[in-house]
């Protein structure tokens, strides 16, 4: 057991690192300089090359990017957004929001989704499958901004019941609506998933069993068959991280939300690089950290993971 | 089945607590919406509008622009100034009771350090620009490091009186002492911050009428009354709630439940408002234009008589009532209404003649010529484009539809659109690289004088002439009237010069003027007194909430 | 007593016994019980018409309603959509706020089906030519993506042993980068455009169709009739195209319709992003990108094309599950 959370610990620092290197890589590539002002003159310009050392060779410059990382946590000096500070004071302080909202919106739309996944699953095939199946998809089938947008003109507008927009000073009402926004993709991917699990669940043989020691359908469903499928939706926590980052950045726009997903849209209109790279790393960070934690757990819960991974 | 019944409870929770709109209750607080956050709340590292605003809110420079967009002796720190006969030397008279927010007076070494540190070279701020276009003696050495801060032209002469040295005269220098580059810190203060400075509410001081409570990052700026200001019995609003919401519609919403004063509206958002007593649209001074790169290599574009075609090709009026739709007007010269007037105060657009239109005749018949000239029948052009929400204030659409009425007013030509990011085109356009062919792009104007447009894009050697235009005559027209030339000393003179200057370059189209912004606010009816210049930051200092 | 006459008797040719005794091919009957199954599917058979019928109209829709691509015409900016007699009864008919805005400009005979966008360009047409680009775009990366996908998972999963340990080390340390990060970098590197959006949807997909290829190899290539094709002297390449791959392909078939919609709504993500095609092209993601930002005005922009791209969207998740559950023998149904 020790011997495999090592091993999936030292690949995931493995993967960190290389990361690391590939968004250094990609950095280079990035076109043109961030100064983005039409008054600029060419002298200035050197200045602010030569000041934020965006004028030094490849390796040494790679060197500088490397220590400040590894030692620091430093990613270097935002440029266009919040000028001269840290971008690790612009993006730190930032996470816990938007952290929070995904945590609300994951639990928001794994319980929707196991509800809609269990009735889909289990009256299989008939109207009631694919209403289940409709509903948990709409959220993901019109772009999640216009979702967002209308979400926010009915229940926060037209209805004033809740707030239109992030409200810092009332955290926890003021998030409802992005809450659910983002929950809608949630809801979604584990309808689907659970509906597949838990119908691959219900055909095999020990259900049959047990179906034919004259136990309930509901019993059946509820008790026997959802406890496995349960399991393996862990499994699509990866997955539903990424959906998560991927949402954010929509759903923090519309509702004005302060968090790294409004940061990282406005880091790519105004070029900041290394906000974009330092989000970048804490995205690849908080999903290798997601599996991690899946693998784990699933080792100690699973033990035939276990032993075919570990071997 | 017990997740689902614990689910519907829960939001029955939430459906009992309804969210009404959040009024100004007893205190009178203005809420307004911005789109996006600061750049950086030191003056002399900012760059951006919405930055120049926080700080003209809480900081007071030497003078200030008033409702009548004139900049008076005691509008803001500076009691009253005397200009020498060459007009080479400003002596400011400063209050003597202004003081910061701690406590300490505002005194003349204040603006000393604070000019200092725009120009220091260590430091690398990118609007040290400024103090070349102020023409403060030794601004480009000191800048380019050849000779230390303290010899730039400005000295504390005692704690209240600034004494001002300039290489050549500025005209327009009065007025360019309200750009934030120029505002006063505290040096104590700032040098305790150290890099502290600047990163929140106890790491800055306030001279103005406000002073900063609380910045949210992202999210919100809050300011409140400043009861150590020395005018604070004039000041008529308790604070200034700042909500940083990027989405437009959202904007919209918030404004409509009642939860904003104060909004920018854009694009066809302001349909909703246009004809209510909400609507107040107001003008700025950023100049869209077409500009020729004279250093392309396609032929067509070096043609006047192709370049007049394009700029009679197609309805400005169009892009300006229908995409834009937001108190932008349409250019009738290169120098933007309400920028510059003459001494008897004509506005210089109404002292010239408009230039350009739609006449479709016309336009034919000077691609005719242009056909005639080039020997060809077809041209193909590139044209160079940001896209709107990169490129600020760029009408969306407005590419293609000049596309799609130039190619059918002029048979044979053909518009190829080259979008790319605005960083990318400054980058294309920029005289060192000139990679392009016609593009569209703005200008904003640095001081209130007609030449931050005719002498600075257009004149020989440039860093802004995108046009790679290089005309002797020209040349040697802008020197008379540029600071130090033979007719800056005579205003009437000069004025008329000035106007001829234009007409020169417009009459070769060497650039089409297309319009000049305009900011469609919205504003609740109830609230009055903000004031909004061309050339100035928003001035909240009298507003009034009933 | 009957005489066996020598012409009561036919040789047969070598090709006609050879057929008969041959056990025939898997696949047809796999096929033909795996449609059985699909076409109980209700939902997913509906859907299925639903794809066809919008891919038709994507193909013949510009050539009717009478207005041309890109046409812009400045007098009928924002006009709501009117439909020849369905106007007649009481909707699509030009109301906007209680007014015919086509009588009150005149526009007696003018007819925008779905409207007009800011430039006066005709929303029908645009909505089938952005369809087309849509389908195109998703279409192109989706291939390519099972294209290197499959072979990916090919020679990673036959081969086994130490190129497959290397393989997949360098797709676990790729896949630990949210596929967000590396679409927006590459987007940001390449410019927005065609090629680029092509490219970033491309390079990520293919990693998710190279695992399910590599575990269904697995599975597959301890199986006796692979045994058996080695022993009778075919080639690795061989035994992968004609023995393994005709086994996954309903797999394969199934990942693909999942895929494709996805990139589409991908895209329309990154056009929100501002990450997406550029004018002059117009998918339906940049349409509903455009037409979101004046939805709260005119929200027949927005409408039209985010109700053909959920109905593809949907209909694409439907036939995918249907196929899914077709495919699969173990859901006998229950």
């Amino acid at each position: 057991m020790f011997k495999y959370i090592t091993r999936r610990m030292f690949w995931s620092i493995v993967t960190l690192f290389t990361i690391l290197i590939l968004l250094f890589l990609l950095l280079q590539f990035l076109p043109g300089t961030p100064f983005n002002d039409e008054k600029l003159s060419e002298t200035s310009k050197a200045l602010l090359n030569a000041k934020y050392g965006l004028d030094q060779p490849f390796f040494s410059r790679f060197g500088i990017y490397m220590k400040n990382i590894l030692t620091e946590f430093d990613f270097g000096i935002s440029l266009s957004i919040q000028r001269n500070w840290m971008v690790k004071n612009i993006v730190l302080p930032r996470l816990g929001i938007s952290i929070r909202i995904g945590l609300q919106a994951l639990a928001l739309g794994t319980s929707m989704g196991i509800v809609l996944g269990v009735l889909s699953a289990s009256k299989k095939n008939t109207w009631v499958d694919t209403l289940a199946t409709l509903i948990a998809i709409i959220g993901v089938s019109i772009p999640s901004y216009v979702f967002a947008l209308l979400l926010s003109y009915v229940f926060g507008f037209r209805i004033p019941i809740f707030s239109i927009i992030f409200n810092f000073n009332d955290p926890i009402k003021s998030s409802i609506l992005p809450t659910i926004a983002l929950s809608m993709f949630v809801m979604a991917q584990v309808t689907r998933f659970l509906r597949t699990e838990l119908i691959e669940v219900l055909g095999s043989d020990y259900i049959r069993l047990v179906e034919a020691k004259g136990v309930s359908k509901f019993k059946v469903i509820y008790r026997h068959g959802l406890r496995n499928a349960l399991i393996s939706v862990i499994t699509i926590l990866g997955p539903l991280t990424v959906t998560l980052l991927t949402g954010s950045l929509v759903v923090e726009k519309v509702y004005a939300v302060p968090g790294i997903g409004s940061l990282l849209v406005n880091g790519i209109l105004t070029n900041d690089y290394n906000v974009i790279v330092m989000i970048a790393f804490v995205y690849s960070a908080l999903y290798i950290t997601m599996n991690l934690f899946v693998d784990i757990l699933y080792g100690i819960i699973d033990p035939r993971i276990r032993v075919a991974k570990g071997a | 089945m017990k997740k689902l019944l614990l689910l519907i409870l829960a939001s029955l929770l939430f459906v009992g607590c309804s969210a009404t709109p959040t009024p100004s209750e007893s205190k009178k607080v203005l809420r307004v919406a911005f789109g996006g956050d600061v750049l950086s709340l030191d003056s002399t590292v900012a760059t951006d509008g919405v930055s120049f605003e926080v700080l003209t809110a809480f900081t007071e420079g030497l003078v200030e622009y008033d409702e009548n967009d004139a900049t008076l002796p005691g509008s803001g720190a500076a009691e009253s100034w005397d200009v020498s006969d060459d007009g080479l030397e400003y002596v400011f008279h400063l209050k003597k009771d202004a003081v910061w927010s701690n406590g300490d007076p505002v005194t003349a070494k204040d603006f000393v350090f604070a000019w200092r540190r725009l120009v220091d070279p260590a430091l690398a701020n990118e609007y040290s620009l400024m103090a070349q276009n102020a023409k403060l003696v030794n601004a480009d050495a000191v800048i380019a490091g050849t000779l230390p801060v303290d010899q730039l032209g400005v000295v504390a002469v005692d704690d209240f009186t600034l004494k001002v040295s300039l290489e050549s005269p500025v005209p327009w220098f009065i007025p360019l002492m309200t750009f934030p580059s120029f505002f006063p810190m505290n040096e104590k203060f700032v040098t305790a911050a150290g890099a502290n400075y600047a990163t929140g509410p106890d790491f800055l001081l306030s001279n103005s009428a406000f002073v900063l409570t609380s910045w949210v990052q992202g999210s919100q700026i809050v300011l409140a009354k400043n009861d150590k200001y020395y005018d604070a019995d004039k000041v008529a609003i308790d604070g200034i709630e700042i909500s940083i919401i990027a989405d437009p519609q959202t904007v919209k919403l918030q404004y409509d439940q009642g939860n904003l004063d104060v909004a920018a509206m854009s694009g066809d958002l302001v349909t909703s408002y246009v004809g209510t007593a909400d609507f107040v649209p107001i003008r700025k001074g950023y100049t869209w234009f077409m500009p020729f790169n004279q250093k392309s290599k396609n032929a067509a574009v070096l043609n006047e008589n192709f370049r007049l075609a394009l700029a009679w090709a197609f309805d400005r009026d169009f892009i300006v009532d229908e995409k834009l739709n937001d108190g932008s007007i349409v250019a009738d010269g290169f120098v933007p209404r309400g920028l510059a007037s003459s001494v008897d105060g004509v506005d210089f657009r109404d002292a010239a003649p408009k230039y350009f239109g739609y006449d479709a005749k016309k336009a034919l018949a000077y691609w005719e010529a242009a056909k005639a000239e080039l020997g060809v029948t077809k041209v193909t052009f590139e044209l160079l484009v940001g896209t709107p929400g990169d490129d600020s204030g760029l009408a969306a659409g407005a590419p293609e539809y000049i596309k799609a009425e130039v190619e059918k007013n002029l048979p044979g030509v053909t518009v190829e659109i080259k979008t790319v990011l605005k960083k990318e085109r400054l980058d294309l356009m920029k005289p060192a690289r000139a990679e392009y062919d016609v593009a569209l792009t703005r200008w904003g104007p640095d001081y209130a004088d007609p030449l931050t447009y005719l002498q600075d894009l257009l004149v020989t050697g440039s860093n802004y002439n995108y046009n790679n235009w290089s005309d002797a005559t020209y040349d040697a027209m802008v020197q008379d009237v540029a600071p130090g030339g033979v007719l800056s000393t005579d205003p009437d003179a000069r004025w008329a010069k000035l106007v001829e200057i234009e007409a020169y370059a417009l009459n070769t189209a060497i650039v089409v003027p297309l319009w000049q912004t305009g900011s469609a606010m919205v504003i609740k009816p109830n609230v009055k007194g903000i004031e909004y210049h061309v050339l100035g930051m928003t001035n909240y200092k009298r507003a009034t909430i009933d | 007593m009957t005489e066996l006459k020598k012409d009561l008797f036919k040789r047969l040719e070598p090709k006609e016994y050879v057929t008969q005794e041959l056990i025939s091919n898997e696949d047809p009957k796999f096929f033909r019980d795996a449609y059985r199954r699909f076409k109980k599917n209700k939902g997913a058979h509906i859907a299925l018409f639903m794809i066809i019928g919008i891919l038709s109209l994507a193909a013949f829709g510009p050539l009717i309603g009478g207005h041309v691509y890109n046409e812009v015409t400045t007098q009928h900016i924002n006009l709501p959509p009117r439909v020849p007699f369905i106007e007649n009864l009481g909707i699509l008919n030009g109301m906007r706020d209680n007014v015919n805005i086509y009588l009150q400009k005149g526009f007696n005979d003018v007819y925008y089906w779905f409207g007009a966008d800011g430039l006066g360009r005709d929303l029908w047409v645009r909505v089938w030519m952005g369809t087309r680009i849509s389908f195109l775009v998703a279409f192109v990366a989706v291939l390519i993506d099972v294209i290197i996908g499959i072979s990916y998972g090919l020679v990673s999963g036959y081969f086994g042993g130490k190129v497959d340990m290397i393989m997949q080390r360098f797709v676990e340390i790729i896949s630990g980068i949210p596929n967000l990060v590396v679409v927006i970098l590459l987007v940001l590197i390449l410019k927005p455009g065609l090629q680029s959006i092509i490219f970033a949807l491309m390079i990520t997909g293919w990693i998710s169709m190279s695992r399910v290829v590599r575990s269904q190899v697995l599975k597959l290539k301890e199986l006796e009739f692979v045994l058996a094709a080695r022993t009778l002297g075919a080639t690795s390449f061989v035994i992968i195209l004609k023995e393994i791959l005709p086994n996954i392909v309903g797999q394969i078939i199934v990942m693909t319709m999942f895929s494709i919609p996805s990139a589409i709504f991908y895209e329309s993500f990154l056009a929100f992003v501002g990450l997406g095609l550029q004018p002059p092209l117009a998918s339906l993601g940049v349409l509903i990108s455009t037409g979101y930002q004046s939805l709260l005005i005119y929200p027949h922009m927005v409408i039209f094309p985010v109700t053909v791209l959920s109905l593809l969207m949907l209909s694409f998740n439907l036939v995918a599950d249907g196929l899914r559950d077709a495919f699969d023998p173990k859901m006998k149904g229950f």
